[in-house]
């Protein structure tokens, strides 16, 4: 629209040049006439030159205005009215025609032609013919401004349809675009493994999840046939459809999929389990392709693991003490024998040791679900150190002859703010632990000592100590100081973790030091009872 | 049978003091010589010293266990003509087979009767019939 108006300026100053030169039968006087010429041409160069499309359309307004302005001082100033170039009133016309509404037309028709007429009537008298020929003037002027207008609105119209349409499609095209953007979004955003297979078994689609999970990249996949990715072969992985490609599973109509678990290898070689579900993606009644879902239970498949390892080994645990028990008692009814007072002792002596033993074992796995459940229930009181120390010690050295014991604790220690229950499960989790990795027997040493609010206690031993790449987890559920696979040490993996536990909840903190070879040191701390917790018993000595 | 003197020489392989004790107290009735032997490698060792007439294998070891040391005898051919019973416990099927197959002659499943056991093992040094 702009650059019509801009033709229809040049066309003004073009239609304003010709009349100029047109032969003019009056006489008159041309300098004003050439000055606005002048000026015309100058303003035109100027807007020829300038470039004005990166202006604002209300420049071509101030154009359309500098034209009939031109027009109009033209006519004026060779005549008016009885001008040979009053015809160019028309043009003006069809400007204001084009620019403005049909009110706003008539306005400036008006107004102009008002300018013009009335020095010519004023002039002339306002016979019958002057004004038949002003009225005609108007008549004619309105008639074609009428037409421009009703041209140009319609024409405008239809420019604003099409404006509309075309923002529509737009519009249209952004939300496909959108939810194209939205769909491949929410694919590469999902935390499980998503690929499509089309119906020659090719991947055409492997998200990003899927990326992550397997280490294969969308650009490695995307093309494949299904039946070979996924399968580093010197590592002998599974293809990742394995349950579909040998049973060549065929979806029956209506069916939401199958679901299966499949052990496979990650583009490093590392083994993974994945969960995979697969889908019939369906076209009007065609099976266009499948859709798998899939997800790394490796995790779940190693808990699972430990979980049915615990069971195992807490079975196995639970029935070494209970044959000695069983075995001893059953020994001492032997009819065919006669033992001698000394091994009666000594018999019953295994019966009462192995019986603590599962006795402890029975208060670390219940320790273990009371934990887990969360009801763990703590009664902290000020609990006196050295006694509690000296009793753990002689439960422990009561089962073993190869062992020395040590105990360190000052005269002076306060008390402790702890379970004395808990307490003395962990001290003879600890102290059992000592023993159990110190074979070939060694020194055994139990302290304690007070500092910053604390008291530490430490047990040392001159074992095997532990591994520098097992000594961080050795407080997780399940771990035993002993490669995975291999037998290891006789032991639930319970004690530490319940140690773990219950001396954080006692508000404590337990960690251990260890050099392969040299033995280990396992300290642990608990907060010491302040004087107004103790209540009736106030702080006091601890007889050594 | 009872007081009987067999004489005989039984080696118990297994972790557990405890079980060592009760097994040697109850091959001492019936007149056995019981030695001990506290793992696999020890086991190993002490049997190349001296050939007991029987060895009582536990299963379950630490450092080597009890398959390991039935491998190492049947590669043995000094060794490899010791009767050889397990210990096991209950849920070890895979290990029972596997020792069946390294030659081992039974298997006695923890928890046991101490004079079941001392039968079983008379039977396989053929003292008794099963």
């Amino acid at each position: 629209m702009a650059k019509s108006a801009a033709w229809l300026y040049w066309l003004g100053i073009i239609v304003v040049l010709i009349g100029v030169f047109l032969p003019v039968e009056q006489e008159m006087n041309l300098t004003p006439v050439m000055l606005l010429v002048a000026g015309g041409l100058l303003s035109s160069l100027v807007l020829m030159l300038a470039p004005w499309q990166r202006f604002s359309y209300k420049l071509f307004y101030i154009m359309a205005g500098l034209g009939c302005s031109h027009i109009a001082t033209l006519i004026f100033v060779t005549g008016g009215m009885e001008s040979p170039y009053s015809q160019l009133y028309f043009l003006i016309a069809i400007w204001a025609a084009y620019f403005f509404s049909f009110r706003g037309f008539g306005l400036v028709s008006v107004m102009v032609i008002g300018s013009l007429a009335m020095p010519f009537l004023y002039e002339r008298g306002y016979g019958q013919f002057h004004i038949t020929h002003v009225l005609t003037q108007i008549l004619f002027m309105l008639i074609a401004g009428g037409l421009v207008n009703l041209l140009v609105t319609q024409v405008k119209e239809r420019n604003l349809d099409l404006g509309r349409t075309n923002e529509r499609l737009a519009q249209k095209m952004r939300e496909v675009l959108h939810e194209k953007e939205k769909t491949a979004a929410v694919l590469s955003s999902v935390a499980d493994g998503v690929y499509v297979v089309d119906n020659n078994d090719k991947i055409v689609l492997w998200n990003q999840a899927a990326e992550l999970i397997t280490g294969f990249t969308k650009e490695e996949m995307v093309g494949r046939v299904c039946r070979d990715a996924m399968k580093p072969a010197e590592e002998g992985g599974n293809p990742i459809c394995t349950p579909l490609c040998d049973t060549m599973v065929e979806f029956e109509p209506g069916s939401s999929g199958v679901g299966y678990e499949l052990l496979t290898c990650r583009k490093n070689g590392d083994r993974i389990w994945l969960s995979v579900s697969a889908a019939p993606i369906r076209d009007s009644g065609e099976t266009a392709g499948i859709v798998h879902v899939f997800r790394d239970i490796s995790e779940y498949k190693e808990i699972d693991r430990m979980k049915s390892d615990f069971v195992a080994t807490v079975s196995h645990e639970l029935r070494t003490p209970l044959t000695s028990i069983l075995g001893f008692a059953k020994t001492l009814l032997r009819a065919d024998a006669n033992f001698s007072e000394e091994s009666r002792e000594s018999f019953l002596t295994e019966i009462v040791r192995e019986g603590e033993r599962l006795a402890r074992l029975i208060e670390d796995v219940l320790s273990v679900s009371r934990i887990e459940a969360g009801s763990l229930r703590l009664d902290l009181r000020p609990v006196a150190v050295e006694p509690t120390v000296r009793e753990v010690v002689r439960n422990v050295s009561s089962l073993t002859s190869i062992h020395r014991f040590e105990i360190n604790v000052p005269d002076d220690i306060s008390l402790v703010m702890a379970d004395s229950d808990k307490l003395h499960q962990v001290l003879l989790n600890l102290v059992v632990n000592a023993v159990k990795y110190s074979p070939d027997g060694g020194e055994v040493s139990v302290s304690a000592a007070e500092s910053e609010g604390y008291i530490r206690f430490l047990v040392a031993d001159q074992g095997v100590g532990i591994s520098e790449e097992n000594l961080p987890h050795i407080f997780e559920r399940f771990f035993r100081a002993s490669p995975g696979g291999k037998r290891g040490a006789a032991g639930t993996g319970l004690g530490l973790y319940v140690s773990r536990n219950l001396i954080e909840q006692m508000g404590g903190e337990i960690w251990a030091e260890s050099q392969p070879g040299a033995g280990s040191r396992f300290y642990f701390r608990l907060p010491v009872a302040q004087a107004d917790q103790a209540g009736a018993e106030p702080r006091k000595k601890v007889a050594s | 049978m009872n007081g009987e003197k067999n004489a005989k020489q039984v080696m118990i392989v297994d972790d557990e003091a405890s079980l060592r004790a009760l097994v040697r107290a109850n091959l001492e009735i019936d007149g056995f010589e019981v030695s001990e032997a506290v793992d696999g490698i020890e086991a190993m060792k002490m049997m190349r010293e001296s050939k007991p007439d029987l060895v009582l294998l536990d299963i379950m070891m630490p450092g080597k266990d009890g398959i390991e040391v039935l491998e190492e005898m049947a590669a043995d051919s000094e060794l490899r003509n010791i009767p050889i019973i397990m210990l096991t416990a209950k849920g070890e099927q895979e290990d029972l087979q596997k020792g069946v197959d390294l030659g081992a002659r039974g298997h006695i499943t923890k928890p046991f009767d101490p004079e079941q056991m001392v039968r079983t093992v008379k039977a396989a040094l053929g003292i008794i019939r099963r």
